[in-house]
């Protein structure tokens, strides 16, 4: 739930993107003359279609569903030239909410409106995806300011608190403690065109407002009444730190799936970070040169995180049993699960998804110092100048939209719709006073006024540096080192918390350093200049690579060529062929095709490679910064390394068993077609399908366990053993982790997979095993001597591709899987493919990422070598009807699956089909 | 070296469909060079088959030597089998190829090699020893494939339409080796064909084989000039032996076969045979080289019938005169020096001594 509610301001609108009809139910307020006329002229104006976050299409479900609707079709009755569209594009589950702006903006499907939030901010500006908003502010804020991109932020405030709107507007949405996240250096310096628009002073620092906030966010301890009245505890949240862990071991019970407390796995650094604050701890601090760094290794985090690693893995025993855990790590999907109490911002749209009658709510606990810490945040919307730069009625209205939405008539018309449905005790008690239910305020649990009070005064807000995006998922990787490190529970299942700490802070340690480097990218000059000339020697050595590669395919293939044309070209002369007009006019489009998707994106990978490159045009040639940092980037080498293991597991055995299979099924004497249909059956289930089917089976209550623990019930009860059940989470587990993802495509694959093989193995002629049969041969000596030898040079080229293939993929299957996890300290399961997916799609890194691709590219060249080798040999030859079917079957498999996973047969490195007729005839050489 | 006895052998395939083999009892004796010959279809591939192993038994005895085998599995049959497609391992060199099954039981290098070599010497394949089968010419692996078959030294060879898929000229070529090759070991060999020329060249006994059954079995010249049955007699020989349709009638104490165009007076002591089918549909069967062909004379005769000439073949050595008595058809086989032209009238005088007269079920009735 709160992984969820944590990424409101994109997952409600992804939920409502299947919601509200725009033009059902309108609000009607009744608007003054001037407005009238003001719409009236707007009415008149051209047609603008605004796409924007937040807007509600289709159906609309929930008091806060309404709500938006009302807000919405009161924006709309402002403008009624505007057309609102939802913003789309694709969400990635298991991952930070934040990769899906960047992919929309990467995918060119951004929203005029987009969302921000305060640890993307600064990758936002410093990409120049925002457009600055300071005029469009002071207009709407009622004040008029000369060069106020020149104040700093403190002066600028002062001149906001003069405004004429400030009290109504402004005060309460921008609190101070918000200004020194929305309003920051401009990146563009003196060459700011917006400043020479506005027709301002020039200056090389200046400061411009980039996003404002439409809700904030103030994380409070929700627990459920229900279970609380059962176990006999008070009727509110956990006063303490240890308080909350005493009540959650108190309410754990599995066996009625009643967890103590809900600290989801995926983003452990977040859902974890109450405990961090109330212990007195943060995660980034500024140093002394005013630069942002790490600060998660401090005493108060060892503590702090101690105590969370206590939670997750210390043994305990209530008047239910003796358990493992409290916490709900929320991977087993289990149906019916309850928790008693999570973290979530407090915001009256949490109660959208929740029933209030049974769900109550309090600050979050104090830590050991007597201190509670909360984190201040806010969802903002900033305009992507992408859109609106040159676009003026769209940019205005586009302000118009993210002033409107969160500004003060939406919010009374959201408690209207709030106290309308009764709901009224679960709105911002100022929002209801501001509405005119003085009496609904009084309702309001005292503590929501009291929690958002000290959020502003002495809360903490979200990092919002540099690279600040990347800083949960440090930490997460920290906390899931920590709570999966074999010593730490060690410790603490001795309940020797003091060594326990030792190891946790040396484990936060490490993980600092390694996020400093990574966010603030610091590297001495001298260590650069090596790093440099290391690039230099691997970019001349990629470039030699392949350029020999392509001498060496331009020889062997003209070579093999060359005679035929010969030939043919004989024959022309002769008058006995006609010409290769019409066959190289036929070539054509597929040469397009080649040409327009693969060499094109090759080459201007290829320039990305040495740009800092920018998705709004403003790449920068770096030389070969990108070769510099990616040779010297151990998350990179890593994820190589992964790969390297996935391949060979993917080798060992799902490139191997497709061929077992095969061997199998052409052996089996009766009910062929069942045991093809049998095995061939996955391969119709969508990948995502697949790979949910999975996720299932691997989680700690799922179908893996289950067996291993029917197993286990067993040999208890007939020998008398003591094995304990099994709760492991295979995915969750690092040494697991990576075979788990691997087994479903092997699983999935191994019927596709085997049908390539069995159509060769078709081909081979019964009197063959016949003559072995005579001879003395047994099974195994016929498939060794017979059926292999006869699949050879099919297995061959398939072996080449399938490493080639293996190396390059998987990226899917772990994204959904596992999303790259467990981190320890790296992704257990982060191949390469994946990363570089994350680099450039995540990050938008494309230069670092089209570097990776290259580096990764020159260590595969020796295998496409051997590829485009074996390739020249091959005679092609009008094959076998039956193999010609299968190789439709396995070529048309990609274009029938829909999901974003690969066809499960990719693991058997795919071959390019044509080839494979050729090997299924004996005449292959080799 | 061991005979090879078939009691009642029989290999369903599926309920309600007839039998591929029924109730077959063959001897094979040791050292004996038997062809099993028949149209396509008649199960003596399926014979061949059940034989080796390679195809279960539904019911009745195979005996190998003095060993039931019903449910031995192929290998230790002790028997080789040379394939009509050769079924040579395509990625092993010739030597590999032959060398294969010696190397299954473990049979010493040096004497592997000597086999092979000895095998390869007989056949006169030393010098492909190291080449692919897919570098040999078609008799070359044939050559291989019996080879193959030599090495291994067994008590009974197999060849399933071994011929098959080689050029007229090879065939003739090699079935004179592997006739020679049969003087040389004198092994049992079973030889399955459908072509009627190879069974007459080769064997020293012919089984001619229809719809599953046996339908006679003989040394060559015993089924060519003494067919029991119509199926036989016309199966045996080419041109094959030509059929009259007629019936049989005693006239005066004398046989006489009557056509709707002719009559012809039979010998005198097929009177006994014949007397019990007086009157009932019957043919008559002269192989071509029987049939004596003259000019049409004004005597007439009661032991020749005239007829028309309908298509010359001068094969040289001889002549095949195609013609036509009503609306049957026969041939007649002249000497080189024959001449007419096609249309004429002919006399043709078969040498009825040498005639068959089959019933209407097939069976001979002499």
């Amino acid at each position: 739930m709160t992984g969820i509610m944590r990424g409101l301001g994109l997952a409600l609108p992804a939920v409502w993107l299947f919601s509200a009809n725009v033009a059902t139910a309108a609000e009607s307020s009744a608007p003054s003359a001037p407005e009238t006329a003001a719409v009236a002229a707007q009415a008149d104006a051209k047609p603008i279609r605004l796409k924007a976050v937040e807007v509600v299409s289709g159906e609309v479900f929930g008091v806060e569903g309404e709500a938006s609707l009302r807000v919405m079709n009161s924006f709309l009755k402002k403008h009624p030239n505007v057309t609102l569209l939802p913003a789309t594009g694709i969400q990635i589950p298991g991952r930070s909410f934040d990769t899906q702006p960047l992919m929309q903006i990467a995918g060119d499907v951004s929203p005029d409106v987009i969302y921000v939030n305060f640890r993307q901010s600064e990758t936002y500006i410093r990409n120049k995806f925002l457009y600055p908003l300071d005029k469009l502010f002071e207009k709407s804020a009622g004040m008029e300011l000369k060069d106020g991109h020149l104040l700093d932020t403190d002066a600028y405030y002062k001149e906001v608190c003069k405004a004429k709107n400030f009290e109504t507007e402004v005060e309460e949405r921008f609190p101070r403690i918000v200004w020194d996240v929305i309003r920051r250096e401009c990146p563009y310096g003196t060459d700011c065109s917006y400043v020479k628009e506005w027709g301002e002073t020039s200056a090389d620092h200046h400061y411009h407002i980039w996003a404002v906030p439409s809700s904030q966010l103030v994380m409070a301890l929700f627990y459920r009444k229900d279970i609380f009245s059962a176990a006999g505890l008070p009727d509110r949240v956990p006063e303490t730190c240890d308080e909350l862990m005493e009540w959650a071991r108190k309410l754990t019970n599995p066996e009625e799936n009643v967890f103590g407390l809900s600290l989801p796995v995926w983003d452990t650094g977040w859902t974890t970070l109450s405990f961090l604050y109330s212990y007195g701890g943060l995660v980034v601090d500024r140093d002394e040169q005013g630069q942002w760094r790490c600060v998660f290794d401090s005493p108060e985090a060892a503590d702090a995180y101690t105590f969370v690693a206590r939670l997750y893995g210390e043994p305990f025993t209530n008047e239910h049993g003796t358990f493992q855990t409290c916490v709900d790590t929320g991977q087993q999907n289990v149906p019916g699960r309850r928790n008693a109490m999570w973290f979530t911002y407090l915001n009256q749209r949490a109660f959208s998804q929740i029933d209030p009658n049974t769900v109550g709510f309090g600050p979050v606990p104090k830590g050991p110092t007597g201190m509670r810490g909360s984190e201040y945040n806010c969802q903002m919307l900033g305009l992507y100048a992408g859109n609106v730069d040159n676009n003026v009625p769209l940019r205005e209205v586009a302000w118009d939209y993210a002033w409107f939405f969160g500004g003060h008539e939406a919010n009374i018309i959201r408690a209207q719709t709030y106290v309308e449905n009764g709901l009224g005790r679960f709105v911002n008690p100022r929002h209801l006073r501001a509405a005119g239910f003085v009496d609904e305020a009084e309702n309001v649990p005292p503590g929501w006024e009291a929690a958002q009070d000290e959020a502003m005064a002495r809360g903490i807000p979200e990092p919002y540096g540099r690279n600040c995006q990347l800083v949960y998922t440090y930490l997460s990787r920290a906390i899931d080192q920590l709570r999966n490190d074999r010593d730490v529970l060690q410790d603490i299942r001795k309940g020797d918390y003091a060594s326990a700490r030792e190891k946790v802070a040396q484990i936060l340690k490490d993980r600092v350093a390694l996020a400093d480097v990574k966010m603030l990218g610091y590297v001495p000059p001298e260590v650069m200049r090596f790093r440099r000339r290391v690039a230099a020697v691997v970019v001349v050595l990629i470039a030699v690579l392949f350029a020999l590669v392509l001498r060496h395919v331009l020889r062997t293939f003209a070579a093999a060529t060359a005679g035929a044309f010969r030939r043919k070209k004989q024959e022309e002369t002769v008058g006995v062929a006609p010409g290769y007009g019409l066959a190289r006019l036929l070539l054509l489009p597929a040469l397009l095709t080649i040409a327009i998707w693969s060499y094109y994106p090759l080459a201007r990978g290829t320039v990305m490679a040495f740009q800092d490159y920018n998705v709004r045009g403003f790449s920068e040639f770096t030389g070969l910064e990108n070769f510099a940092t990616v040779l010297f980037n151990p998350e990179f080498w890593h994820s190589i390394w992964i790969s390297l293991k996935y391949t060979i597991l993917s080798i060992l055995f799902g490139f191997v068993a497709p061929i077992i299979l095969a061997l199998l099924l052409s052996e089996v004497p009766r009910g062929k077609i069942l045991f093809r249909t049998i095995y061939y059956l996955p391969a119709v289930l969508s990948g995502v399908v697949v790979m949910f089917l999975w996720k299932g089976f691997y989680s700690p209550y799922g179908v893996i366990n289950g067996l291993v623990n029917g197993v286990f019930h067993f040999l208890n009860s007939v020998f008398g053993t003591e094995f304990a059940d099994l709760t492991m989470d295979w995915l969750a587990t690092p040494e697991t982790a990576l075979f788990c993802c691997l087994l479903p495509t092997i699983w999935a694959g191994m019927g596709p997979g085997c049908l390539i093989y069995l159509a060769a193995l078709k081909t081979v002629p019964d009197d063959l095993y016949e003559a072995a049969d005579i001879e003395g041969a047994g099974v195994w000596c016929k498939v060794w001597h017979i059926s292999l030898p006869s699949i050879r040079a099919l297995i061959g080229i398939n072996f080449i591709g399938a490493v080639i293939g293996a190396m390059k993929s998987g990226s899917e299957f772990m994204l959904a899987m596992t999303g790259g996890g467990p981190y320890r300290p790296y992704g257990a399961t982060e191949v390469i493919g994946l990363h570089i997916f994350w680099e450039a799609f995540g990050y938008l890194r494309f230069g670092s990422a089209t570097a990776m691709a290259w580096v990764l590219g020159s260590m595969l060249i020796g295998f496409t070598m051997l590829q485009l080798q074996r390739l020249s040999k091959l005679e092609f030859r009008t094959a076998a009807r039956v193999l010609v079917f299968a190789l439709l079957c396995t070529a048309a498999l990609p274009s029938l699956r829909t999901s974003a996973a690969p066809p499960p047969s990719a693991p058997a490195g795919a071959p390019p089909a044509a080839l494979v007729s050729v090997e299924g005839s004996m005449d292959a050489e080799g | 070296m061991a005979g090879v006895v078939l009691t009642d052998v029989s290999k369903f395939y599926a309920e309600g469909i007839p039998p591929a083999v029924d109730k077959v009892n063959l001897e094979i004796k040791d050292g004996e060079f038997a062809v099993l010959v028949g149209p396509s279809g008649c199960g003596k591939s399926t014979t061949l088959r059940m034989i080796a192993g390679l195809e279960e038994i539904s019911d009745g005895t195979i005996r190998i030597g003095d060993r039931i085998v019903n449910s031995v599995p192929p290998k230790d049959r002790d028997v080789a089998m040379v394939f009509q497609n050769y079924a040579l391992y395509p990625h092993m060199t010739v030597y590999d190829n032959m060398a294969f099954g010696l190397k299954l039981k473990r049979v010493p290098k040096n004497e592997i090699k000597a086999r092979v070599m000895e095998a390869a010497e007989i056949l006169g394949i030393t010098e492909y020893l190291q080449r692919r089968p897919r570098e040999l010419s078609g008799g070359q692996r044939q050559r291989v494939a019996v080879g193959r078959a030599i090495v291994r030294n067994p008590k009974v060879f197999l060849f399933d339409e071994p011929l098959s898929n080689l050029d007229a000229k090879m065939r003739t070529q090699m079935r004179a080796e592997i006739k020679r090759l049969h003087h040389r070991i004198n092994a049992t060999m079973i030889y399955v064909t459908h072509d009627q020329t190879e069974a007459m060249t080769m064997g020293d006994r012919i089984i001619v084989m229809s719809q599953g059954h046996v339908l006679q079995s003989a040394d060559p010249m015993t089924l060519y000039r003494h067919p029991n049955n119509r199926f036989t007699a016309g199966f045996i020989g080419t041109p094959p032996m030509n059929f009259l349709e007629g019936t049989v009638s005693v006239n005066n104490g004398m046989p006489f076969f009557t056509c709707p165009e002719f009559k012809l007076a039979l010998p005198d002591e097929w009177l006994k045979t014949v007397r019990d089918v007086v009157g009932k549909p019957m043919t008559l069967g002269i192989r071509p080289e029987d049939i004596a062909v003259a000019p049409v004379q004004d005597s007439p005769s009661k032991l020749c019938f005239e007829g028309s000439a309908e298509l010359i073949e001068p094969l040289g050595a001889e002549t095949l005169l195609h013609a036509t008595v009503g609306n049957a058809r026969f041939i007649a086989r002249a000497g080189a020096g024959f001449r007419c032209a096609v249309g004429e009238r002919l006399r043709f005088t078969p040498d009825l001594t040498q005639a068959h007269l089959f019933a209407e079920d097939g069976h001979g009735v002499l």
